[in-house]
């Protein structure tokens, strides 16, 4: 099973935008950086929104937050840290939006910060061949699909055709299927 | 090496179905892995469900560049001291000023300046009246009148004057007139008084320290509407009062209802409220949705797995959960707990077996002797490893047919593979008998 490293490479024409900024207040630096990443930006607000205009403002306002923000903290990955930035604005938004009069019933929706679990399952050797065996052990429909789209590298939609469960059904099993793998390597571990 | 970088223009191909299966597989394989990614992907689905046409950047890049350029001597304007302080004399003065006039003119000019605080539109019938009682902390009453209250209820008039006063300057020493407000606090009294004059009000008892309590009349027309966006703009400092001073904190149970007071639901709305737990760990399940199944509106579980909102009706409730068994459950007022069995145990650990709705197919003579049949027969063909998928289907007599290889390490054995298959034994059909999948791959 080949294991994955999802850390970007760092990019270097961010980190000297990065820098001028921070060095000389170059606005214009700023904006050159932001406007790469406003598309992501705006893109994590409408996952979040769910309104295309609500989240064409919030690309601005979180522009401004970042003004300040960017001094204070050390960015090892910009846009890493901005999609964090971008996600808490929307999770505020959301929560302080609770308490004002103009919301509707229908928008009474807490998103919880999701829980999966990110980091990959270890890279030594040994563990791999735990990781077969905890495979094995999983309940039928979630080894089928783990099998199909992780080793097998077949995307949802063919694992859809192969098994014959529905989209929805794929993506839950594979995700409890990751997860059930997860606690089963932890207790290999311990 | 995989690509680990996704432009949006190659994510929007993945979104619109236009990549090939293996680019797919490297999108949805990098999700896992990345958040931000799954969040982009699921942003890039709203746009295409909302059938939106894709965003242009032209415009919020315009934007970027001009505040980049522009706005820097206008910030340090405001962010100048002087003003500021200027700026704060001149509001201070004026409020001064306004209360002043207000408190010498109080008894003679009441009727008049009920007129001013009034909308100029056409003002309703005495049942046009809102009643707003906050019950803070620090206990400001308050009451807002129509004009078709006037010979009623002068006093409360005269709150509604002492109410902008106390609203804007708490922190001084209440006078005399003041406390006259505070008369007005929510006692239960007061509460009656106000329903019989208004006629049927949403009322809703203070249980909180904290609690607001907004009570409306059923009327929803015209000029109540203006009444209270007006009264809005005036006291912004009472309107803050409804919300929690902060907004990161959770909320109580009494602050949701009293802040689903404030949208003016009728008195009949219930409240429907609970905490959805996995039936095994009783660890609380976030994200789940929960449909009312009258309406068919949706509400998420918060982290915490707590929902809540109003429904008209004590209808039944769908909860929906990856991995958890859908349930449906009476809507009770109140707060309830839900447990939700997950769909498949791991490992069968307590050999506690879902329902099975779906029966799955299997080798008539089990499926040990089904793959030691098929392992035996191809090691005859070939000795190096081999590792196949299969799918098919079986006929009436419990033959496979159909038989198609889906994943080969050898593409010379297909063929014989699905010999192997169609002439080998008979299978018992289970519900996927019209599509059924095998990996034939033997284990070391």
């Amino acid at each position: 099973m080949k294991l994955y490293n999802a850390d970007l490479p760092p990019n270097e024409e961010d980190a000297v935008l990065l820098a001028q900024y921070l060095k000389g207040n170059n606005m214009e630096a700023l904006g050159k950086l932001y406007s790469k990443h406003a598309e992501m930006v705006y893109y994590v607000c409408l996952r979040y929104f769910k309104e295309e205009e609500k989240s064409k403002d919030a690309v601005m306002q979180i522009f401004e937050e970042l003004i300040t923000k960017i001094k204070k903290q050390d960015i090892k990955s910009f846009p890493k840290w901005l999609y964090v930035v971008s996600k808490n604005f929307c999770l505020m938004d959301l929560r302080s939006k609770k308490g004002r009069i103009e919301f509707s019933v229908d928008e009474f929706v807490e998103f919880p910060i999701r829980m999966h679990q990110e980091e990959s399952y270890s890279e030594k050797e040994e563990k791999l061949s735990s990781l077969e065996q905890c495979i094995e052990k999983l309940p039928e429909k979630q080894r089928v699909t783990v099998d199909l789209f992780f080793i097998n590298e077949h995307c949802y939609k063919e694992v859809v055709e192969i098994t014959g469960y529905s989209m929805n059904e794929v993506k839950s099993y594979i995700q409890n299927g990751k997860r059930n793998l997860k606690n089963c390597m932890d207790r290999a571990d311990a | 090496m995989r690509k680990l970088t996704f432009d949006i223009a190659h994510l929007r191909k993945y979104v619109n179905g236009e990549l090939s299966s293996k680019e797919m597989h490297e999108i949805e394989r990098a999700a896992h892995d990345d958040e931000m990614l799954s969040d982009i992907l699921m942003g890039l689905e709203i746009e295409k469900n909302n059938a939106s046409s894709p965003l242009s950047f032209v415009d919020i890049n315009d934007q970027i560049t001009k505040r980049t350029v522009q706005r820097p001597p206008s910030r340090s304007l405001w962010n100048s001291n002087l003003f500021k302080i200027a700026a704060s004399v001149v509001v201070l003065l004026t409020t001064t000023g306004i209360l002043f006039w207000n408190n010498k003119n109080q008894d003679t000019h009441t009727q008049e300046l009920v007129a001013d605080d009034m909308p100029e539109g056409p003002i309703g019938p005495s049942h046009d009246r809102i009643a707003e009682i906050a019950a803070t902390p620090d206990s400001v009453g308050q009451l807002f009148s129509g004009p078709g209250y006037r010979q009623q209820e002068a006093h409360a008039e005269q709150s509604s004057k002492h109410e902008n006063m106390s609203a804007n300057l708490r922190s001084r020493k209440l006078t005399e007139q003041e406390s006259q407000i505070l008369a007005y606090t929510p006692t239960e009294k007061n509460i009656e008084l106000n329903q019989d004059i208004a006629g049927t009000l949403n009322l809703g008892h203070p249980k909180h320290e904290s609690d607001v309590i907004i009570i409306n009349t059923e009327a929803q027309d015209k000029s109540n509407l203006i009444a209270s966006n007006q009264k809005k703009q005036g006291q912004p400092r009472v309107t803050e009062t409804r919300v929690s001073n902060n907004p990161n904190t959770p909320l109580s149970s009494a602050q949701m209802r009293a802040r689903l007071s404030s949208l003016g639901l009728d008195a009949k709305t219930d409240l429907i409220w609970g905490q959805i737990l996995d039936q095994q760990s009783k660890q609380p399940l976030a994200g789940v949705e929960v449909t009312d199944t009258q309406n068919d509106k949706v509400v998420v579980t918060d982290a915490d797995g707590r929902f809540l909102y109003a429904a008209n009706s004590k209808n039944s409730l769908k909860i929906n959960a990856s991995g958890y068994t859908a349930k449906e459950v009476k809507a009770e007022g109140g707060e309830q707990t839900i447990l939700l069995s997950p769909l498949e145990n791991l490992l069968d650990e307590i050999g506690f077996t879902p329902k099975a709705k779906q029966e799955k197919s299997i080798p008539t003579n089990g499926w040990e002797k089904y793959m030691s049949y098929l392992f035996h027969e191809i090691d005859k063909i070939t000795e190096t490893e081999y590792d196949f998928s299969v799918r098919m289907e079986l006929n009436k007599e419990r033959k496979p047919i159909n038989v198609s290889i889906i994943r080969s390490s050898d593409r010379k054995l297909n063929s014989k593979i699905i010999d192997l298959i169609e002439q080998g034994p008979t299978w018992k059909a289970g519900t996927d008998s019209k599509n059924i999948y095998i990996q034939i791959k033997p284990r070391k």
